[in-house]
């Protein structure tokens, strides 16, 4: 549903309701758009030649 | 989802010391709306009823039983409808300006979260496609359309009725309808004359006055449904039967 | 065979031994592939759910496996937002359970619902004061964030890490992890919540109704704290049974007993506001609706003993064990504690769905019972089998657990 929808109502509760499910989107969006293009910049600038060791597992040693 | 008050707010008031328990205004409800039959009709727990009767009785021995009958269409209730409340995709929705609770089969997704919210079992699922005998589908009526499996249905006033008694006022340049112009099928056919329809917001309506009875009640009141369907007992058990009441708080009118 | 799929230093069994263990799995999923086409060729009729019991089996399950998987979210918030670091040993195992969870909840829910393929009229047609619509909005846009947080254990696998475009694009998805961990949360928060509310707010069957606390009712509170009570002992639970299979340790005790203290901790706190929510009810709203108490338990099987078994039996029992350092350290005593809680929160979801249809509410209205037909256990059971396969697959070619060659250095191999 968008606000173009006819049973969209101008009112609290479907801009609150609307409103969060469509942050909760944007943020979900925005962060797969940023690792697709980090991930393409990187690949650009050359560093794919040796791909960096997954943080996570690095850390893994260090408790 | 406050209920804005429309013009109009049909209602139906059932006189349950009338009603005999003949039936006639189920069948006359399922030949109106079209309702399918089930292969099984025994399987009462998926059988589909829009006017369902219900029997009750005193719980006396005999010689002192007595019977009496609640036709139960869908009551449309007034106040936060619990149907309308809870359906997600808007398939059922309450017209604040003729009180007449909607369903619309094709956006139905049958979730049947409204049936669960109804605690007066008055909404259907269609387990099977819709199945009409050989011979019965010419005696369907082409002014309510048949349901597809999968969806939920219900008793919709006879809401093709009004349609059609607005047609018939706006061909005689009329703006109103007159008491008793738009009443539903099964108010039409009881042969008891138990049941009245009309607009409940027009006092001078011979269901409003009923409504105003000093034994008209509604079904499970106290929850706070508002249903816009009275019944009329003279009899206190009956009435005592129409809500759950704590020992000794039932008042006899 | 398939050797140099497996992560880099553990051992797995025979391909063989694999290939009987699915086999099991394998044919609870036909059995279920075979009642989902039963029901969605010839519809609903397949089941015995009926206008009285318009929710059943399924919608039982579904509710129990997100409360079970809500794992996933909160260890998923622990670990990312809050920075428990030694959780990291379990987020893996906690994202699939949560995976499997709400993507076998999605697909039963696809079948449950009587016109499958007009499913996407809820998002477009919302109502959003239904309780229903909250609940399918954040399952789905959850289920994908479980989705973006399953992509970078996949990507983690020996020979998909060899390409050096997937190996980087996990690496930088694990990087911003913390973003989809929190709105995950917040989604996960409001799911659980309103499958809770879904309940309270069907004012009109006293059984089910409770108080509004601003526009929720309390069980939707309740159901979020008993999910996050319940989630981090199912996993506990499936990664001991993990570790019991495979017989290895995969998993340090500090996750596993840090895990069971919270569990126990958040079990009694969710018990005293559900003793206080009972309380409050059983004195409000039974008696405004011309009801005592004991009204509700007096058909069918469904008796008072529903109540002291979801409260006292399997609430405060299983509470007070994982408090006790004592006995939540005894290996018996975590699995039987972890097992009482799951049920429980099971218990609850079964008494909030099948007790509040099953009550008739107008004194006149006569009582039905119910039992599922073989095609409902089936799809009910290919949830099961679906979630085995994919958790044994992912064990098998994911390095689901990081600290197994760590805690096995004697079966390196």
């Amino acid at each position: 549903m968008t606000p173009l929808s006819f049973e969209w109502h101008w009112n609290a509760d479907y801009l609150v309701f609307m409103g969060l499910l469509y942050v909760a989107l944007a943020v979900i969006g925005a962060g797969l758009i940023y690792t697709f293009l980090k991930t393409w910049m990187d690949l650009e600038s050359g560093e794919s030649e040796l791909p960096p060791e997954i943080e996570s597992r690095k850390k893994y040693a260090a408790y | 989802m406050k209920a804005t008050e429309g013009k109009y707010k049909y209602g139906m008031v059932i006189n349950l010391d009338k009603c005999t328990g003949c039936g006639t205004c189920t069948v006359a409800c399922a030949a109106e709306n079209n309702l399918s039959v089930i292969r099984d009709e025994t399987d009462k727990q998926r059988t589909i009823s829009w006017m369902q009767l219900f029997k009750v009785t005193n719980g006396k021995p005999f010689p002192d039983t007595e019977v009496s009958y609640f036709p139960r269409p869908c009551m449309h209730c007034h106040n936060h409808t619990p149907c309308v409340s809870v359906c997600p995709p808007t398939a059922t929705k309450m017209d604040y300006n003729n009180g007449i609770v909607s369903q619309i089969y094709t956006r139905c997704i049958g979730c049947r979260y409204c049936q669960a919210a109804c605690p007066y079992q008055a909404r259907y699922f269609n387990w099977w496609d819709g199945h009409f005998p050989k011979g019965t589908e010419r005696y369907l009526s082409p002014e309510v359309s048949v349901r597809m499996r999968g969806v939920v249905e219900k008793c919709s006033f006879c809401h093709h009725r009004l349609m059609r008694a607005k047609e018939q006022a706006y061909a005689e340049d009329r703006r109103e309808l007159e008491d008793g112009e738009y009443i539903t099928a099964c108010t039409e056919v009881c042969p008891a004359e138990a049941i009245t329809f009309g607009d409940l917001n027009d006092p001078d309506s011979k269901v409003a006055k009923l409504s105003k009875h000093p034994q008209a009640f509604r079904l499970l009141e106290r929850i706070g449904t508002e249903p816009k369907v009275y019944y009329i007992s003279s009899k206190d058990w009956v009435r005592r039967m129409a809500d759950n009441y704590h020992p000794n708080e039932f008042q006899p009118v | 065979m398939d050797s140099a799929l497996f992560p880099e230093g553990v051992k797995r069994c025979s391909p063989k031994v694999f290939l009987l263990w699915t086999l099991p799995w394998l044919a609870l999923l036909a059995w279920g592939g075979l009642s989902a086409f039963l029901c969605l060729w010839k519809g609903l009729n397949q089941t015995n759910m009926s206008n009285i019991f318009a929710f059943a089996i399924w919608i039982v399950f579904d509710l129990a496996v997100i409360a079970l998987g809500a794992g996933a979210f909160f260890t998923g918030f622990l670990t990312y937002v809050i920075g428990r670091k030694e959780l990291k040993s379990i987020i893996n195992a906690a994202v699939i359970i949560g995976f499997i969870c709400y993507s076998g909840a999605v697909a039963m829910l696809g079948i449950d619902i009587g016109q499958p393929i007009r499913g996407w009229f809820i998002f477009w047609h919302a109502n959003v004061h239904s309780m229903l619509t909250e609940v399918s909005f954040c399952i789905s846009a959850y289920l994908g964030v479980l989705a973006i947080e399953y992509i970078p254990i996949i990507l983690e696998n020996r020979q998909i890490e060899k390409v050096p475009h997937l190996r980087l694009f996990g690496h930088n998805l694990h990087h911003i992890m913390g973003v989809f961990a929190a709105t995950g949360t917040f989604l996960s928060f409001f799911h659980q919540g309103s499958l809770g509310g879904m309940f309270g707010v069907m004012y009109a069957r006293p059984f089910a109704e409770r108080w509004d606390f601003y526009v929720w009712p309390t069980t939707f509170f309740l159901f979020v704290f008993s999910a996050i009570a319940a989630g981090p002992c199912f996993t506990i639970l499936c990664t001991k049974l993990t570790e019991a299979i495979s017989r290895k340790k995969l998993v340090p005790d500090n996750a596993v007993q840090f895990l069971a203290r919270l569990s126990g901790w958040l079990l009694s706190g969710y018990l005293v506001l559900k003793i206080i929510d009972t309380a409050v009810w059983a004195n409000t709203t039974v008696p405004n609706a011309g009801l005592g108490l004991m009204d509700f338990y007096r058909e069918g099987p469904y008796g008072i003993w529903m109540l002291i078994a979801e409260i006292g039996i399997f609430g405060i029992v299983p509470a007070v064990m994982l408090m006790i350092p004592q006995v939540r350290q005894n290996p018996a005593g975590l699995i039987v504690a972890c097992l009482m809680n799951c049920t429980g929160i099971v218990l609850n979801r079964f008494v909030f769905i099948i007790a509040t249809l099953a009550i008739p509410v107008m004194p006149f209205a006569r009582f039905w019972s119910y039992l599922p037909t073989w095609q409902e256990w089936g799809i009910a059971m290919a949830l099961v089998g679906y979630g085995f396969l994919l958790f044994s697959v992912s064990y098998r070619y994911l390095p689901v657990f990081p600290k197994e060659q760590e805690l096995n250095p004697a079966m390196n191999g």
